[in-house]
């Protein structure tokens, strides 16, 4: 159905100075006339994401001071300025568990669970993360079941996966990010043109049978190991399976592989300063995610621009391991804040992606639903209480945006759980335990 | 089942295929246990590490079949699929396996061979009945397989996999087999790689290789000086093994070290800036051995300051192998201002902290070790004074106290835990095993046998390839 499509609706901006010219699809070429639905009838995809920064914030310069619609922008939060028709913020909800400086924060936010300890100090998530309940339920449709972003990768050297990544299939089982521009092009796009489907028809034979061959081996491997290994055989086995479908899939997509000029795929920053390197990451990541998006490529994914507990450095506002100075800047922290702020600008780098995107009669960013939250409450005591939250997008009309809601201690993982249903995705409960929810948080959904 | 680490894999391709390739980027690496191979024993692989695994044995294949030599190479002995498939899994094929494979067009085949989960992963069943003791003993193949990730960190050579063949680890009888083999890997070269690796882990030392400081406080910071101070551990650590096999203990007191230009300047002593690395006496001094070394006193440091709290941290965890909790969340770490007013010393400043009952308990256990390090600054360097108040080095371990940084590392060579922590994290780095509670017969029975041997660490690598925990499953 795509293989019509040759022009191109391109995409001009200017990253550092480099010209980015990133193709998108002509999709409202496939919707019917109202431009709501595909012409097939089908509606628009609904997308879910997670957008993590670290080490918290200052509540009395991040929390609004009035609750409702009517509310000013607090210190921290004036970066979203130029966002603020399509975000809410959410406050005064606490993390059902706590424990751990950083890893409580990103994996019980994710999981609504307690974090299950291994060894030696060491945690990981006792159950999937809700990206991972979504996209059980909606990411067979995509070539890529979800997507996981990375910016800037410096964090203190902790053992556990429950400190490093936000997005887990279970315990030990985490979906690491990618942080490489190149890499995240490649694995989008590869095989690239979908439109040519005869050509590609012969090397899909190839990777068949190199995928059947790895199953069978895979099978073979599983006798006589124990329960947890057989685990790990069996996730590694729905990988493989995942790429079989894909190949399905990949007749579906109604885009052309873009063209992106090769000096923009860029890699990690590695950084001792996030500048200027950090900055052009973000950038190209967002057009490469609004672009899986809009391709319909995934509908779900995770950006971590920062890992919990980051380290990164911004020789500009003063500091080269953040995660030094949430402790040790005395006093107002003002160079905190600063931190803070800064997050929140490549926030906006990759929401006004999403909305530079035209979809149906409006943009991408209508049919998006995004958490954006660090890994812990506050710079200096790392807690859980009161846990930051700010919602991005309009979840195909189903998120009530521009309003402040203050809670009363519960559970801040209902947020979650309203963001992820506008996708259709059940999820009918979430969590464990004492964090075991079947109901979002109806202040927010519409 | 432990998957390839990085270092594993890509010194397996290497051998598999030949040098020179590029290796595609696999998923990063967790550490849950400490070491890559203890991680790789836990973590599964994600979605996108799975399509990893598949393309990059897309690539490889594709690299070696579309360079005629390198193809020729790997293809024309007779029956190549059946032989290379034995060396990636690290067994024969089964005929089932060669069947299928031998269907296949060969750079297909050897694509799947290694997309495979078989060569991916290191499965260690043990052989299915009980020898006469009641224990599982690992097959020979997989006996092999272990030890050379252990000692080269690579996949068996032709020769370990043809003992293997032979069947000739297996049983108590092949103790002396794997003894025999082990001592043979230790005499090459690759097994100065190996462990270097392992040392490389086990003393945290890419912190050191990382380390970066300010330009604005340190104009002449330089790089280079942190990938020096991580070369120079590993040398003194590879002698230590290798060379002089003296007691290890004696690296907590010797003041014989490896520097380069670089560190002279920092150690002060007398050589050009550009020299290459030799092995000098320290002048007499305070500092002495590991813990006088860049790599402990600068990896621990912060990018501006000292941190006491993580060079006692460290001792507690790297030499002692001792738990050190993380602060709780909602407790505020950074040091409040002290009412005597701001001129005050880190050691100060930390002893009003201990004040605060809270924070005392961990604190206590980890600060009063590491502030006798405090005439080592961030970089290394020594100093006697900070603010131009001098500094006291003096500290306790465990209600002994000591005066300075040297008298610790006297302490730390009679102290048991410290040769016991060194087995232990051999013997985790070598099975990928990281709890304490199963492996701690065969981790007294090797400090046990390592006391006995005088501390050569030559001889607890040697005995620790053929120990109850190395050669039996769980």
């Amino acid at each position: 159905m795509s293989t019509s499509l040759s022009r191109r609706r391109v995409l001009r901006g200017m990253i550092s100075g480099v010209p980015l010219a990133i193709a998108l699809p002509r999709l409202n070429a496939m919707l019917d006339g109202n431009g709501v639905a595909y012409a097939s009838g089908k509606p628009l995809p609904r997308r879910f994401g997670v957008w993590a920064f670290a080490n918290g914030v200052h509540l009395d310069r991040w929390v609004p001071k009035e609750t409702g619609t009517a509310w000013e922008l607090p210190d921290e939060l004036t970066p979203l300025a130029a966002i603020r028709p399509h975000v809410s913020v959410v406050s005064g909800m606490d993390l059902p568990f706590g424990g751990r400086p950083h890893a409580s924060g990103n994996t019980v936010l994710m999981t609504s669970a307690n974090l299950k300890g291994v060894n030696d100090n060491t945690y990981t998530a006792r159950r999937p993360s809700i990206d991972q309940l979504v996209a059980d339920e909606i990411g067979r449709d995509t070539p890529l079941r979800s997507i996981e972003i990375g910016v800037d990768d410096g964090a203190p050297p902790e053992k556990g996966t429950a400190f490093h990544w936000w997005s887990h299939n279970g315990p030990n089982s985490p979906n690491p990010c990618s942080y490489d521009c190149r890499e995240v092009f490649a694995r989008l796009f590869r095989g690239g043109v979908v439109g040519d489907v005869d050509a590609v028809a012969a090397a899909e034979r190839e990777q068949r049978s190199i995928l059947d061959a790895v199953l069978v081996d895979a099978r073979a491997l599983q006798g006589g190991l124990g329960l947890e290994d057989r685990r790990r055989v069996d996730q590694h086995m729905d990988g493989i399976r995942a790429i079989e479908r894909r190949i399905v899939r990949r007749k579906q997509i109604v885009c052309t592989a873009p063209e992106i000029s090769d000096d923009l795929l860029i890699g990690p920053t590695n950084g001792i300063d996030y500048e200027p390197r950090g900055t052009r990451v973000n950038q190209v990541m967002a057009e490469l995610l609004a672009m899986a998006l809009s391709c319909d490529l995934t509908r779900v994914f995770t950006y971590q621009l920062a890992k919990p507990g980051s380290r990164i450095g911004v020789n500009r506002l003063g500091f080269r391991r953040y995660h030094d100075i949430t402790h040790g800047e005395p006093g107002d922290q003002p160079m905190c804040t600063s931190a803070v702020k800064f997050f929140l600008e490549e926030l906006v780098v990759l929401v006004k992606a999403l909305e530079r995107v035209p979809e149906g009669g409006g943009t991408l960013l209508d049919n998006c639903a995004m958490l954006a939250a660090p890994d812990c409450t506050n710079p200096k005591a790392h807690g859980h209480k009161d846990f930051p939250m700010i919602v991005v997008g309009h979840g195909g009309g189903k998120i009530r945006t521009g309003v402040h809601h203050r809670g009363k201690g519960e559970n801040a993982c209902a947020v979650l759980l309203s963001l992820a249903r506008t996708t259709g995705a059940k999820v009918p409960t979430f969590g464990e335990g004492t964090g075991q929810i079947s109901a979002g948080l109806p202040a927010i959904e519409v | 089942m432990r998957r390839l680490t990085l270092a594993q894999y890509r010194n397996t391709v290497t051998d598999l295929l030949g040098p020179g390739l590029k290796i595609p980027s696999l998923e990063e690496e967790p550490k849950t246990g400490g070491f890559s191979t203890t991680g790789a024993m836990q973590v599964a692989t994600s979605f996108h590490g799975v399509e990893q695994y598949v393309e990059a044995a897309d690539s490889l294949a594709r690299q070696v079949f579309g360079d005629p030599e390198r193809k020729k190479t790997l293809t024309s002995r007779p029956g190549f699929v059946a032989s290379f498939g034995a060396a990636a899994f690290r067994r024969p094929l089964t005929r089932e396996e060669r069947r299928r494979y031998e269907a296949m067009d060969p750079r297909v085949a050897v694509t799947a061979m290694l997309a495979s989960p078989a060569f991916i992963y290191v499965t260690e069943r043990g052989d299915p009945k009980p020898d006469a003791h009641g224990r599982y003993r690992l097959t020979s193949y997989e006996i092999a397989t272990r030890l050379s990730l252990f000692l080269w960190n690579t996949t068996p050579d032709a020769e370990l996999l043809a003992a293997a063949a032979r069947n000739e680890l297996a049983g108590d009888q092949g103790d002396r087999n794997v003894r025999k083999h082990a001592l043979r890997l230790l005499v090459s070269p690759r097994a100065r790689q190996g462990m270097r690796d392992f040392f490389d882990e086990s003393f945290r030392l890419a912190d050191a290789a990382a380390i970066l400081r300010p330009k604005q406080k340190f104009p002449d910071f330089n790089y280079r000086w942190g990938k020096a101070m991580r070369e120079e551990t590993l040398r003194v650590l590879e002698r230590n093994l290798f060379d002089s096999r003296t007691d290890f203990r004696d690296l907590y007191v010797t003041r014989d070290t490896f520097v380069n230009g670089d560190l002279a300047t920092l150690y002060g002593v007398d050589m050009p800036k550009d020299a290459d690395f030799r092995m000098v006496t320290l002048p007499a001094g305070p500092r002495r051995g590991l813990l006088g070394q860049g790599a402990f006193l600068a990896g621990t440091s912060g990018v501006d300051k000292t941190s006491p709290t993580a060079r006692g941290k460290y001792v507690r965890e790297v030499v002692l192998c001792e738990d050190v909790p993380a602060p709780p969340p909602e407790v505020d770490t950074n040091l409040p201002p002290s009412p005597k007013g701001e001129n005050l010393t880190v050691r100060e400043r930390l002893e009003d902290h201990r004040q605060d009952v809270g924070c005392s308990k961990c604190h206590k256990f980890i600060d009063t070790i590491g502030l006798a390090f405090e005439r080592f600054d961030l970089n290394g360097g020594y100093r006697e004074t900070e603010l131009d108040k001098p500094i006291d080095p003096s500290g306790e371990l465990d209600g002994r106290t000591f005066e300075d940084p040297a008298a610790l590392g006297q302490i730390l060579a009679q102290d048991e835990r410290v040769p016991r922590c060194m087995v232990r994290n051999l013997y985790r780095y070598a099975t990928g095993r990281s709890g304490e509670d199963e492996s701690e017969p065969t981790v007294n029975a090797l400090a046990a046998a390592f006391k006995a041997s005088g501390y050569r660490l030559y001889d607890a690598v040697v005995a620790l390839t053929t120990s109850e925990g190395f050669l039996h499953v769980d």
